[in-house]
């Protein structure tokens, strides 16, 4: 008994066939992929959201310096980037909150136009806030 | 109803791997998921050796009658084990025709390991997304859990490995006259 198992355990080389490698290999380059797709976000997290009527409609790069125009239900709305942060400048709304508002930069800072239905949102992968009132 | 020889062996291994499955359970896991799948190794021994129904046949006995034992049957935790077993019993069934045609580059016990780890994984992984916590932040776990699942892959492939050199060279006689 004791003999046979001797011989059960072969050696690690004779354990592993070249379609092992295969497997194995493709297995880490998944992993690679895997770790790119889900952990680069979350030190960055330097991505908005714009949505219009509560649906999606474009992420932006917040470190990317660019005007927006968001076409939403009463006319364009005007964003700007800059510096990873994003704020509304013009408005066809008659309030203009959303330009009071100012620049939104943390994780979770939400910004919108209600009568335009236009609204922004940072990304993060570890937003410092869920929801803001006023 | 008559009990064939493939019955005997489905019943065999199945035992064997349910005992596994609730030992197994006995240890302290580090992120809900994660564990060795030892279990598994059963049923690699079992599609090699006897094909592809039986290793199906063994790992759902073991899913089903492990839950019952642990006492966890239709709860999350079964519907996750059984999810992941499902993905890797097709995955498993997918590449092990794909594997006896193609003699060099087929997978042998390890490759066939990993593969069946990982599918286990992901069948899990999506069961408890979908099911339980619809949440985009689960996925930042995902890359941890595929690396754990690689890492046991491996390791229950290896062990498979000296399992079924062993069932092969020492009970050449006795074992292998059983199964056709």
């Amino acid at each position: 008994m004791l003999r046979n198992l001797n011989q059960a355990l072969l050696p690690l080389k004779d354990r592993l066939i070249p379609g092992d490698a295969i497997v194995i290999i493709s297995a880490l380059i998944l992993l690679g992929f895997l770790y790119s797709t889900y952990w680069r976000q979350a030190y960055l997290g330097n991505q908005a959201a714009i949505m219009i009527g509560g649906k999606h409609w474009l992420n932006v790069d917040l470190f990317q310096n660019q005007w927006i125009d968001v076409p939403g239900a009463l006319g364009v709305s005007k964003l700007q980037v800059e510096d990873g942060k994003i704020r509304f400048v013009q408005s066809p709304c008659e309030t203009k909150q959303c330009i009071y508002q100012g620049w939104i930069s943390q994780g979770g800072e939400f910004a919108a136009c209600l009568p335009n239905k236009v609204s922004v949102q940072v990304l993060s992968a570890d937003p410092r806030f869920d929801s803001i009132n006023f | 109803m008559q009990t064939r020889r493939d019955d005997v062996i489905v019943a065999g291994l199945a035992a064997l791997a349910i005992t596994i499955h609730v030992a197994e359970s006995a240890l302290p896991s580090p992120l809900p998921g994660v564990k060795p799948g030892l279990a598994n190794v059963v049923t690699l021994v079992a599609l090699v050796l006897f094909g592809w129904a039986t290793a199906a046949w063994v790992a759902f006995l073991r899913v089903l009658v492990g839950s019952l034992f642990i006492g966890t049957f239709l709860s999350p935790a079964f519907m996750l084990s059984f999810t992941g077993a499902l993905c890797s019993i097709l995955v498993l069934g997918a590449v092990g025709r794909w594997a006896k045609g193609s003699g060099l580059l087929a997978p042998g016990p390890v490759g066939l390991g990993v593969l069946a780890s990982m599918a286990h994984m992901f069948g899990q992984f999506y069961a408890a997304y979908w099911l339980f916590i619809p949440h985009k932040a689960l996925f930042h776990l995902l890359p941890v859990l595929m690396t754990a699942a690689l890492l046991f892959g491996i390791i229950s492939g290896l062990i498979a490995a000296s399992m079924i050199n062993y069932l092969q060279s020492a009970t050449n006689q006795s074992l292998l006259k059983l199964s056709r």
